[in-house]
C-alpha cells in the first residue's frame, strides 16, 4: 500500500478512484503521563509521555484508514490529510482521510518500488 | 519571625518555582535550540518543500508518507509572564519560541524518518496543532503545544543540480 499526501506518486498513474477513505481514534492521556507532564510543566520542555501518545493515535489512525482501503481493493491512498478535534477535556482525536485508487505503472516504469510504509 | 514564615510558605514556594522556571526553562530552550540547529545543517542536503508536485523527483522511485511528532510544554517563569502579559494584550512573545521549538522539531523527525527509509527529499509539509491534553490553557499555566507535520518522501534525481532555496 502506497501512502502519500501528494495527489501524484511519481513513476505511476492513477488508474481507478475508488473513493474516500478514514480513519480515526479518540485517545485519552493516563494519569501517569499526567502528572510526569505536571512536573515538566515547571520546567519546561519535551513532554516525552504525550508525544508517544501522539505517535500512537496517528498509527492508529493511518492503520484503520488502510483497513478501509484494502476493503476497496485499493493499492494506494493519495493526498492524505489529519485533523484533530477536542471531544472532552483530556481526550483527542486524530482524524486521518486520504482518497483511495488503484495505480499503474507509468510508460517510463517502476524498477525498484518503494519503500514499506510505516515504522 | 512567625509571621515570616507565614509569609514565606504563602509566596516562597512560588518564587521558588518562579526562579526554578526561569533558569531550568532558558537552559532547556538554549540547549534545544542548539541540538536543532545542529541537526538543521546535518540534514541541509534534503530538499524539504510544501510544494505537492514533487520537484526533481526520479520516476524510478515511488514515495511515501513520512511523519513527525512533538509535544512541548512551558515552564512556570513563562506561563507567569504570560498571566502578566494577558492583561494588557498584545504579542505573547514567551509562546513564540515554544511554537517555534516544535514545529523545527517535528521537521527534523520527519526528516529523520525520510533518511532513515533512504530517500532524500520530502515535499507537500503539513503542519496540524492536536491539543493532547484536551484544552490546553484552563489547567493551572500549564500550556503545550502539541505538532504533528507530515509529507510525502521520494527520491531525487540525481541529475538535477540542487540549489540553496528549499533546502533546511
Amino acid at each position: 500500500m502506497i501512502v502519500v499526501n501528494t495527489e501524484i506518486v511519481p513513476g505511476r498513474e492513477v488508474d481507478q478512484i475508488l473513493g474516500l477513505v478514514q480513519g480515526n481514534t479518540v485517545r485519552a492521556k493516563n494519569v501517569g503521563r499526567d502528572i510526569a507532564a505536571g512536573f515538566k510543566n515547571m520546567v519546561g520542555g519535551e513532554l516525552k509521555g504525550y508525544t508517544q501518545l501522539l505517535v500512537e493515535s496517528r498509527r492508529q489512525s493511518t492503520e484503520r484508514m488502510i483497513a478501509q482501503a484494502n476493503e476497496l481493493g485499493a493499492n494506494a491512498i493519495l493526498n492524505v490529510r489529519f485533523t484533530t478535534s477536542a471531544v472532552t477535556n483530556g481526550a483527542a482525536e486524530l482524524y486521518a482521510y486520504g482518497t483511495a485508487v488503484t495505480l499503474k505503472p507509468t510508460s517510463l516504469g517502476m524498477i525498484e518500488d518503494a519503500a514499506p510504509t510505516g515504522e | 519571625m512567625e509571621q515570616f514564615l507565614v509569609l514565606f510558605i504563602q509566596f516562597g514556594f512560588g518564587i521558588v518555582l518562579l526562579g526554578l522556571g526561569f533558569g531550568v526553562g532558558r537552559f532547556t530552550e538554549k540547549r534545544h535550540f542548539n541540538r536543532l540547529h545542529q541537526r538543521e545543517y546535518m540534514y541541509k542536503g534534503v530538499l524539504v518543500t510544501s510544494l505537492s508536485t514533487l520537484p526533481y523527483a526520479d520516476q524510478r522511485v515511488g514515495s511515501t508518507m513520512v511523519t513527525g511528532e512533538c509535544v512541548i510544554a512551558t515552564d512556570y517563569f513563562k506561563s507567569f509572564v504570560t498571566k502578566l502579559k494577558k492583561i494588557i494584550g498584545g504579542e505573547l512573545r514567551a509562546y513564540l519560541s515554544l511554537m517555534d521549538r516544535a514545529r523545527r522539531e517535528s521537521v527534523v523527525r520527519l526528516i529523520e524518518q525520510a533518511q532513515e527509509q533512504g530517500f532524500d527529499a520530502v515535499c507537500n509539509i503539513r503542519f496540524v496543532s492536536a491539543d493532547v491534553g484536551g484544552s490546553t490553557s484552563n489547567r493551572k499555566g500549564a500550556a503545550m503545544v502539541a505538532i504533528i507535520a507530515s509529507g510525502t518522501a521520494y527520491k531525487r534525481n540525481m541529475n538535477t543540480a540542487i540549489d540553496e532555496h528549499g533546502s533546511v
